[in-house]
């Protein structure tokens, strides 16, 4: 598995926003994934490849298992999951991909660099504040 | 004398952009408006300043999209002011965080309102929320006995509050306000009111015409400085829920669309990067204004004359540069004094079904019920907002994933939970009255910002008058979220009012600094007069918040602005 796919199935299984590896959006989310690992390496380059490589372990089996909630069950089974260092990391993942943001271990509020693509925004049917891109009074009806 | 300028404004801020562009439609006057800022004021700082918004992560934070300024260095602005007193100070042992806000010993409180200095001033990071003064807001001490007497009344002002609202393109709906505790309107608003949310039309359909002890309520729409159509050159709002820290298509009025108007007279001169350090006085007349460049490298003084000086620095920067001044204007020693802030809370909870937040306007409608009173006597009134940006400052929605993160939720529960948590959160926040006090000052601290200009020291306290209010806030907030059937969530959310550690308070800042160079007709106890002009200087003026006498329970931009317009009209008069 290239590392890539590690992190956006890893990232799916967090998030439980499964399609972000859906083979219809897999490819329109890889350089939002790129940007996220690169950032998330940038401030963790010990940690994520540890939370990376642990679940690549798992995700290297054959056959390969399903990405859902039983396969999350193993992961946080996993020792690496136990450190809370690691279980950090996690955390940011989850974190970065529904508001492009993420906290460093000294509390401090990182930029994801890619705001308007939050995976939070059209979960509570919101734009992302500031960019709303719709008419005048579209507020008063039930999105 | 004959000088190049016939007015020198210090500031550009809505107040001095205002009183500039006033005087520039009544006479052909030549200005010079000074501001500490550099900013632009094109289409494209707009977009700079969006895009620096974005990698902040806070966008509720003021400050956010300006922070890269480089007249931050040079014309510091109070980025850290909402912190708690021991943090701005610092702990033994450990330095206070870069800080601009300095404090007296016997402060009991911080003061935790913020301003931008930058050309355009707070605007670009207001709320837009324009409600009146009520009548009984001029006559604080002779109908309650309590704070002060404005010199004016509400009938003398109300022709101007017309003009402000055209000024500043405000919509309402004038039948919902006209006559509020007596506030007549002679004219209707220039749009009419933003709509309400679909969260709005849930909410009032709980609340609406209920009893909340004792006091009936009306939904009200709140009259806001946004546009409802297209009007002064500026689009209709398009509801992108980010009204603070910064409108991205400029629906919201600021003062750089009166500065763009100014930027089209050849009589009116904008100098920027202008730190105003001193004016000097001769004979009862200002006679020199002293800044400093602090784009030239190194920074050069410099200084200008002109007729007439009119100060529009904002409540904390005025009463600074008189008191650099050699103590200009004071010889009643109120310079500085009598400041006020609208102290704030907010309580929060879970509405019963989707609400469906950071869909419109930050906020559009308000409780104006609570306002006023003959418990006035005891107790501040207080205007209750009603959120469309979930828990307000309680918390960010990107808390929401951090509470369930902790709680151990990830994979498949977590998209239901966040939608379920943040599409139902739902604020109500109250503002209170602050009353004039002679000891709430701000004047001259020891130490010193980058230019070294004395930076502001204050003594502060919000006083028992707010903290009675503010105990009655939560009271109502917390009986009408009872009625909507909303959930109160448990500690340590809602943030409590009384804070175990401090020993003080918990409250808000509402950053409408007012009061420091209060009017009255009396030269031994105010600072200007009726009119704005400084008691002790025949052609030194003041516009702004500043002058305010009381601080009301409305945000006070429609109330500086109409008294700008006033104030304008009066310099040419004398002029």
């Amino acid at each position: 598995m290239n590392k890539r796919t590690v992190f956006m199935e890893l990232s799916a299984l967090l998030t439980g926003v499964y399609k972000i590896i859906d083979p219809t959006d897999k490819q329109l989310n890889e350089s939002t994934a790129d940007e996220y690992l690169r950032r998330l390496t940038g401030e963790f380059p010990e940690l994520l490849p540890k939370l990376l490589d642990a679940y690549e372990r798992l995700a290297s089996a054959v056959p390969k298992p399903d990405i859902d909630d039983a396969l999350l069950t193993k992961v946080q089974a996993e020792p690496e999951f136990a450190e809370p260092d690691v279980a950090f990391v996690a955390k940011q993942i989850v974190n970065i991909w529904y508001f492009s943001q993420f906290n460093t271990t000294t509390g401090t509020t990182v930029d994801g660099g890619l705001y308007e693509r939050g995976l939070v925004w059209p979960l509570i049917k919101a734009h992302p504040i500031g960019y709303s891109n719709q008419p005048f009074g579209y507020w008063t009806k039930k999105p | 004398m004959s000088h190049k300028y016939d007015v020198i404004v210090i500031g550009s801020g809505v107040a001095g952009a205002l009183c500039a562009w006033k005087l520039s439609q009544l006479g052909n006057y030549r200005i010079l408006i000074l501001e500490a800022g550099d900013n632009a004021i094109t289409r494209a700082q707009r977009i700079i300043f969006q895009n620096n918004m974005d990698a902040q992560g806070n966008r509720g934070d003021m400050f956010a999209p300006y922070n890269n300024l480089e007249s931050r260095i040079f014309a510091p602005a109070p980025e850290n002011s909402q912190l708690e007193l021991e943090d701005q100070r610092g702990k033994p042992g450990v330095p206070p965080k870069e800080l601009y806000y300095d404090y007296g010993n016997d402060t009991k409180h911080a003061f935790k309102a913020g301003y931008n200095r930058m050309v355009g001033g707070s605007t670009w990071s207001w709320r837009g929320n324009c409600p009146r003064f009520l009548p009984s807001d001029f006559k604080l001490k002779s109908l309650f006995g309590v704070g002060r007497d404005w010199p004016l009344d509400y009938n003398e002002l109300e022709p101007w509050y017309c003009d402000a609202e055209w000024e500043l393109g405000v919509s309402g709906n004038h039948k919902e306000l006209d006559g509020l505790f007596g506030a007549y309107r002679s004219r209707e608003f220039p749009m009419p009111g933003i709509p309400l949310t679909y969260s709005d039309e849930q909410i009032k359909k709980k609340i609406d015409g209920a009893d909340v002890l004792g006091t009936k309520v009306r939904v009200v729409t709140t009259p806001q400085a946004r546009n409802s159509k297209f009007f002064d050159g500026r689009p209709a709002c398009e509801g992108e829920s980010n009204c603070i820290p910064l409108c991205p298509i400029q629906a919201k009025y600021d003062a750089t669309n009166h500065l763009r108007r100014l930027a089209q007279n050849p009589e009116i001169e904008l100098r920027t990067a202008a730190v105003v350090t001193k004016i000097e006085q001769q004979a009862g007349r200002a006679t020199e204004v002293h800044y400093i460049d602090w784009k030239a490298k190194p920074a050069k003084a410099h200084s200008v004359r002109a007729s007439t000086v009119v100060l529009a620095a904002h409540a904390i920067e005025t009463p600074k540069i008189l008191r650099m001044s050699s103590n200009l204007a004071n010889s009643s020693d109120q310079v500085g004094r009598n400041l006020m802030d609208h102290v704030q809370f907010e309580l929060i909870a879970s509405f019963p079904e989707p609400l469906y937040p950071f869909r419109g306007t930050q906020s559009v409608t308000g409780l104006e019920d609570f306002r006023d009173g003959d418990f006035r006597k005891e107790r501040s009134g207080f205007r209750m907002t009603i959120g469309n940006d979930g828990w307000g400052r309680t918390g960010a929605p990107a808390n929401v994933i951090d509470r369930l993160l902790k709680q151990g939720t990830f994979g498949s529960a977590l998209p239901g939970a966040i939608q379920d948590q943040i599409t139902r959160m739902v604020r109500l926040s109250f503002s209170t009255e602050m009353l004039a006090e002679f000891d709430n000052r701000v004047d001259l601290s020891p130490n010193k910002d980058a230019l070294g200009i004395p930076r502001p020291r204050f003594n502060f306290d919000i006083g028992t008058y707010v903290e009675k209010a503010l105990r009655r806030g939560m009271e109502v907030s917390t009986e009408l979220f009872k009625i909507m059937g909303a959930e109160i969530p448990p500690p340590p959310l809602p943030k409590p009012l009384d804070n175990a550690v401090t020993k003080r308070m918990n409250w808000n800042t509402a950053a409408h600094i007012m009061g420091t160079c209060i009017m009255g007709d009396d030269p031994t106890d105010s600072v200007v007069n009726r009119w704005g002009r400084a008691h002790d200087l025949e052609n030194l003026w003041i516009v702004g918040s500043s002058v305010f006498p009381t601080s009301a329970t409305s945000n006070p931009t429609v109330t500086l602005a109409a008294l700008a317009l006033r104030s304008a009209a009066a310099i040419d008069r004398k002029m």
